[in-house]
Formats: structure tokens, C-alpha cells, sequence
């Protein structure tokens, strides 16, 4: 034992001792009483959420102006017994962090509630990790299901010849062989998307202009879209002004979403005037980009498999990676991505959105400590 | 008399596929490449089957099975869905509007034999 060690056996701590242990925790402390005002905290709880003494814990948390629902601190006033729940909460520079969340009675002489002690651990590194395995298995499951759908086509494409070759049809044999050479192209497409979603990438943040980069997607699909006769509309918000983001990935999940809205569009025989909408929105701390279309939209039983990578409607141009790729890139900036859909054949709205990092706050980018580089 | 079957699905090598199949066992086919364009084939051509993929754009299979499903004329035609979607039975266990579910399900790729049985235990 080296003499800056003791042994923690014949440590007999003192009472000015316990008030270390409380601040040295490595947890989020926070004692709350009957109305949820945070009374006491500890050392990490300062250093992430600031000196809030006084103030209510909804607020401080979540920003919220209301207790939140099944709030556990309450439960544990009503029948003094410990509670536990999950919880996201937004760290003082704006970050998102999960919590499992513990709450314990704390009592008077006479034996009464007087306040409550919240400790919660931050897991935002495992819901992390949570997510990586679950895009990874949806990810093996999509290329399942595109080679399922590829030996389809080859099972099909030596049919035809064989049958053309039995019954001496040269025309059904070159259509077999050309349906044989079709999926061997495909099988190559898939090979390249599979690569591009397994690519390791830095997310190498900087000072950019957000709309700058939706006005250059907005050129780079105008040619498609006259093409298909699909109008584009942009609709900017100029108080976005400058972020501190990596505009290659934010061009790379526009245009995918974009690419997507096309396809959408021009499989729609529904209707002639189709429209694209680009959109930037400020909201609050959230920077929010959308992209509108008034295509078929997607039936509601597709929901739950959208980002799954199975729901390509491209037939045998599609390998259904597209949208799985635009979610991992979202998640690994910290961002979400959400669908809605009008009443069918009115159209779907993909919409991302991220944190805004200032360039003075966030050089420390979530799961790195000191670095602006996110490598996933 | 020749039975008729109608393949929906937007893939247009598995409608030549299954139309080169069918046809040499002896069966009449007609595709269509989405569920819009399954239900004008159906009013036209009658089938006494039909085969049927999960998604498709426009109208998928589910819509497609729904809207069968309501019309009186057409409700009782047997319907074998042939997809790649390994929870495809989900689609139509979700599915309270149009009960009963379709009992036949086949996934891809699949056996032509098993296909051919499956037909043949629904047309005599």
C-alpha cells in the first residue's frame, strides 16, 4: 500500500466526513421538498445543472413548468417507500441526458417525511451503446431482407431461362438472363450501400450556415425534380443564423430525405402538381429541418418498420438502407428524426432535429470529453 | 377451364417470375404493380386467385387486402401473400378493419413447388 493510501478498513469517518460522501457522490444529488423545491445538491449535480437551490426540480430538469407524470419524488412523499424511473432531462449547456432515477424518504424526530433525496445516474452512454446495437441488428435485418428479395429475383431470372431454354424461346432466355443480370447489379448496390453504413466517420464540427447548406441540396435536386415535374419550395428561417455543426452530414441526410420524397412523388399516380418543401425552423435551443412532400404518404401500418430499412417502395431499384443511414447519422450527432403523415395520399414530413451548440459551448460534443470530433 | 390468377407486386422480375411459373402449369395470369392498379385488374379479369406482395407504393398489399376485403363481389377470392417482410403477419395481425387475416402466407424467395401446392389447394 503506497502511503497516499489508507486502508479503508480502519476508516472510522466523522461526522464533518458525511458531508463528503454527499458532495463526492458520482451521482446527481438532489434533496426536494412537499413542493418539489430543490433544497440541497451535490458537487456533480452543480457542475451539470448549476447552483439551483430553491428552484423546482421540473424546472430544472426538464424545463417544464408542471410536475411531471408519475414523478417518482412524489410517490415517495405519499408512501415514504423508494421509487425508481427512467427520465431525460437537459443538462445546463442544453444537452439531453437519460437518468435512472432513485428516490428515498428523508424523515424528521417524529418520525415524518420532510423531504425526499433524488439520486439519479446518468446513462446516456449505455442508451448510447442501446441504440448502436439496435441500429446494428436492424441493419443485418435490412440486408436479410434485401438479399431475400435479390435471390427472388435470381430464383426468378434462371426460371426463365431454363424455361426458355426447354421450350427453345430465345426471347423468354434473354429475358431470364436479363433478370439474372439485373439482381447481380443489385446484389453489387447493396454491397455498396452496406459499406457506406458500416463506414466509420468523424463528424468534424464547425461554424457553418445551416441554410446555406438546405439552399445547396435545394439546387443539387432541382434538376430530378423539373425532371419529374416536382416543384421545390424553400422556407428558411433567417434567425438560424450560425451553428456549430458538420454541414457534409447535414447535406448527406437532406439529400437522402430528399432523394426519398422524389422517389415518393414520382411512384404517385395519384396526382399531378407534386411538391417538395425545404424547411428550417428555429425552436428554442432546436435547430429543426423538414422535408415536406405531397406525395402518396405512408399507411400507418408501416410506422413501426420505417426506419427498419425494410419499406423500400422502389421496387427493384430500392435497397431500403437509405433512411437507416440518415437515422445513424442523426443519432450519432445527438439529433432525432420523426415522421409524420397526413390522411393517405396527402403527403409525409420527415423532420430532424438537433442542439443547438454554440461555438463558444460546445466544443465538447456528447460522449466526448474534450474534443469536437465525434468518430463513431 | 383455365383458372386465372392476378400477381401484385412492384417488382417487376418477380411478375415475370411468377407469370412464366404459373403459366407453365397451366394457369392464366394477369400482374398489376400496385394495389390501385390490382383492384382495376380485378374488376376486369376476375381472378379465382391472387398473389399478393406487401409493399408496394401507391397502395400496398394491406390496403389492397382491406379494400378486397369490403367488396362483396370479390371478398371470398383466395389471396396468397408472397413477401420478403419476415413480420409480415403483423401487417394484418395490427389490422382490426379488415378481419378475418389472409390464412396463406409465403415468404421470399420461395419454393415454386410449395407455391404450386398452395394454389392447388385453393383452385381445384
Amino acid at each position: 500500500m503506497s502511503p497516499n493510501q489508507i486502508d479503508i478498513s480502519k476508516w472510522d469517518p466523522t461526522r464533518n466526513d458525511y458531508p463528503q460522501l454527499f458532495q463526492r457522490v458520482p451521482c446527481y444529488i438532489s434533496v426536494q421538498n412537499h413542493e418539489l423545491r430543490i433544497v440541497q445538491t451535490n458537487q456533480l449535480f452543480q457542475q451539470d445543472f448549476g447552483n439551483r437551490v430553491g428552484e423546482l426540480c421540473h424546472e430544472v430538469y426538464k424545463g417544464r413548468s408542471s410536475p411531471c407524470p408519475e414523478c417518482p419524488v412524489v410517490k415517495t412523499f405519499a408512501d415514504g417507500q423508494v421509487h425508481s424511473s427512467e427520465e431525460m432531462v437537459i443538462t445546463r449547456d442544453g444537452q439531453e441526458a437519460f437518468v435512472i432515477v432513485y428516490t428515498s424518504p428523508l424523515y424528521n424526530d417524529q418520525g415524518q417525511i420532510v423531504a425526499v433525496m433524488e439520486m439519479s445516474t446518468n446513462i446516456t452512454n449505455i442508451k448510447r451503446l442501446q441504440t448502436d446495437l439496435s441500429l446494428m441488428g436492424q441493419t443485418v435485418a435490412t440486408m436479410a431482407h434485401s438479399i431475400k428479395n435479390i435471390l427472388t429475383g435470381l430464383d426468378g431470372g434462371i426460371y426463365v431461362v431454363n424455361s426458355g431454354l426447354q421450350q427453345g424461346d430465345k426471347t423468354e432466355t434473354i429475358k431470364g438472363w436479363e433478370i439474372v443480370q439485373r439482381n447481380v447489379a443489385r446484389i453489387s448496390s447493396l454491397v455498396k450501400d452496406i459499406l457506406y453504413c458500416a463506414k466509420k466517420r468523424e463528424h468534424i464540427l464547425s461554424i457553418i450556415e445551416p441554410n446555406q447548406v438546405v439552399r445547396e441540396v435545394f439546387e443539387l435536386f432541382r434538376g430530378t425534380a423539373a425532371l419529374e415535374q416536382i416543384e421545390l419550395v424553400l422556407d428558411l428561417e433567417p434567425k438560424l443564423g450560425l451553428i456549430l455543426f458538420n454541414a457534409e452530414d447535414l447535406h448527406t441526410i437532406l439529400s437522402n430525405l430528399v432523394h426519398n420524397a422524389i422517389e415518393a412523388c414520382k411512384f404517385d399516380v395519384n396526382r399531378r402538381d407534386h411538391r417538395i418543401i425545404f424547411r428550417s425552423i428555429l425552436k428554442g435551443p432546436l435547430a429543426v429541418f423538414e422535408v415536406e412532400d405531397n406525395g402518396p404518404g405512408l399507411p400507418e401500418e408501416w410506422e413501426n418498420y420505417l426506419f427498419t430499412g425494410m419499406l423500400s417502395t422502389k421496387g427493384r431499384y430500392g435497397t431500403g438502407l437509405g433512411l437507416l443511414v440518415t437515422r445513424k447519422i442523426v443519432n450519432e450527432l445527438g439529433g432525432q428524426i420523426t415522421f409524420s403523415s397526413k390522411t393517405p395520399g396527402e403527403g409525409s414530413v420527415f423532420r430532424v432535429t438537433f442542439p443547438i451548440r454554440s461555438a463558444s459551448s460546445s466544443q465538447t460534443f456528447p460522449d466526448t470529453e474534450s474534443s469536437s470530433v465525434l468518430t463513431q | 377451364m383455365t383458372k386465372k390468377i392476378l400477381i401484385i407486386d412492384d417488382e417487376e422480375d418477380v411478375r415475370t417470375y411468377l407469370s412464366s411459373l404459373l403459366t407453365n402449369n397451366g394457369y392464366h395470369t394477369k400482374v398489376a404493380d400496385n394495389g390501385e392498379d390490382g383492384f382495376r385488374k380485378l374488376t376486369e379479369f376476375f381472378p379465382d386467385l391472387i398473389i399478393l406482395d406487401i409493399i408496394m407504393p401507391n397502395q400496398s398489399g394491406v390496403g389492397f387486402y382491406r379494400k378486397l376485403k369490403k367488396s362483396d363481389a370479390h371478398k371470398d377470392i383466395p389471396v396468397i401473400i408472397l413477401s420478403a417482410v419476415t413480420q409480415y403477419k403483423d401487417f394484418f395481425a395490427h389490422d382490426h378493419q379488415s378481419a378475418p387475416r389472409p390464412q396463406e402466407f409465403l415468404e421470399k424467395p420461395f419454393s415454386p413447388q410449395e407455391l404450386l401446392n398452395k394454389i392447388a389447394t385453393h383452385i381445384k
